[in-house]
């Protein structure tokens, strides 16, 4: 079961609002694909609400990444600077 | 959350509505309405609770079954219902591992607060109920108890008491720490609609509840207190449908308006011309005019 983040530092991290933006599907749409009600992603997406880690594994596949790529203990760096640090 | 924000909630999947209802007009989206709401609630409850208890003592027309209060109880929270998603509906389908989280973390928090307003409700009732004894005669002897007297009607209404904050609680505990809905959301926000202040429409709301419940307190007439909250619910629905760019009024109700008008103006050009006018058909016609012309107005397509 999931839970409601207590403090800052317990927040989990994510990269869903990106993930979803580039596949260009709604909240509703994922929601739908996940099993779950379209408010439940966008407490998630906002920090409101660290998933259970079947629902953490269930993105994964839905994505097709590994569980680090989209949840994270510390906040992501941006995209674009992972990119072009890479290609640097 | 600003009021604009809960009005874009409209263009949202769930929420987008052909036609809004006067249940969606009233239904507290945001956080801050929703807390209001159990404020609101609870203080309605305890008024309630009072009128029927000590209404006759108070000398208050309304006492016993305050009838509007109870409507305007299962008003409320039938919008604070709404404003949870229902997730504390026994029968509820569907919920996914946060809404089974947040609905056990009601329940929890509720039961606490149950036993605290039981524990209150029956010291307020210790100390306020008149003392009486008991006699009790045995073989040679008479013993005599002494406590509180407590009526028929009076437990029925302390039993339906427990029962509305038991009801009650678990919903408020949701509505009290569900977050606000989100927003901002490019491919979700298609049907964007600006809508009126929630803020506004909650004082209103409140207003009009708390004025019915006064009249049938103070007076005894439920039914005008009755006709004032239905007045107010349509009122309240024309705006928002207004607001969201609909006819402020069903189809119906503007034929029935257009009906209303020209029978008032009939009835006034006769009431003019003909001679011999009663002061009853010029009141009618006058009343005909005046509730007709705002429905057709109302129900006016926008453009």
């Amino acid at each position: 079961m999931g839970r409601r983040p207590a403090t800052e530092e317990a927040r989990l991290h994510n990269r869903l609002a990106v993930l979803r933006a580039e596949r260009g599907l709604s909240r509703q749409q994922l929601a739908d694909a996940i099993g779950v009600n379209y408010q439940t992603i966008g407490y998630l997406e906002r920090g409101d609400y660290s998933p259970s880690l079947e629902m953490a594994f269930r993105m994964a596949e839905f994505f097709e990444l590994p569980i680090e790529a989209i949840f994270a203990r510390e906040p992501f760096a941006p995209m674009s600077e992972q990119v072009y640090s890479k290609s640097a | 959350m600003t009021d604009a924000a809960v009005g874009r909630i409209r263009g949202a999947p769930e929420g987008s509505p052909q036609w809004i209802s006067w249940r969606e007009a009233i239904t507290p989206l945001s956080r801050a309405s929703r807390r209001r709401w159990v404020v609101f609630y609870v203080l309605l409850l305890l008024a309630s609770g009072a009128l029927a208890g000590w209404g006759e003592e108070l000398g208050l027309e309304g006492f016993g079954p305050p009838i509007v209060a109870v409507i305007a109880l299962f008003l409320v929270f039938g919008m604070l219902r709404r404003g949870t998603r229902r997730l504390a509906a026994i029968d509820r389908p569907s919920l996914d591992e946060r809404d089974r989280q947040e609905l056990s973390s009601a329940f929890r928090y509720a039961y606490p607060l149950f036993l605290a307003v039981m524990v209150a409700s029956l010291a307020v009732l210790a100390l306020t109920l008149p003392d009486a004894e008991r006699q009790s005669r045995g073989d040679g002897f008479t013993s005599i108890h002494t406590g509180h007297f407590l009526g028929d009607v009076a437990l029925v209404g302390l039993l339906v008491w427990g029962f509305l904050w038991a009801v009650f609680l678990p919903t408020a505990v949701l509505a009290w720490r569900e977050p606000d809905p989100v927003l901002g959301d490019p491919v979700d926000d298609q049907g964007v609609l600006d809508g009126p202040s929630e803020a506004a429409r909650d004082l209103a709301l409140a207003a009009a509840l708390v004025a019915a419940v006064v009249i049938e307190a103070t007076d005894g007439y439920a039914y005008i207190s009755l006709l004032l909250l239905v007045a107010a619910l349509a009122a309240l629905a024309a705006w928002w449908r207004h607001a969201f760019g609909q006819q402020a009024v069903s189809s119906t109700l503007q034929a029935a308006g257009i009906f209303l008008a020209i029978m008032g103006a009939a009835l006034l050009i006769v009431a003019a011309f003909g001679g011999g006018a009663t002061t009853t058909a010029w009141i009618s016609a006058t009343g005909m005019m005046l509730v007709g012309a705002p429905l057709v107005a109302l129900g006016r397509k926008r453009a």
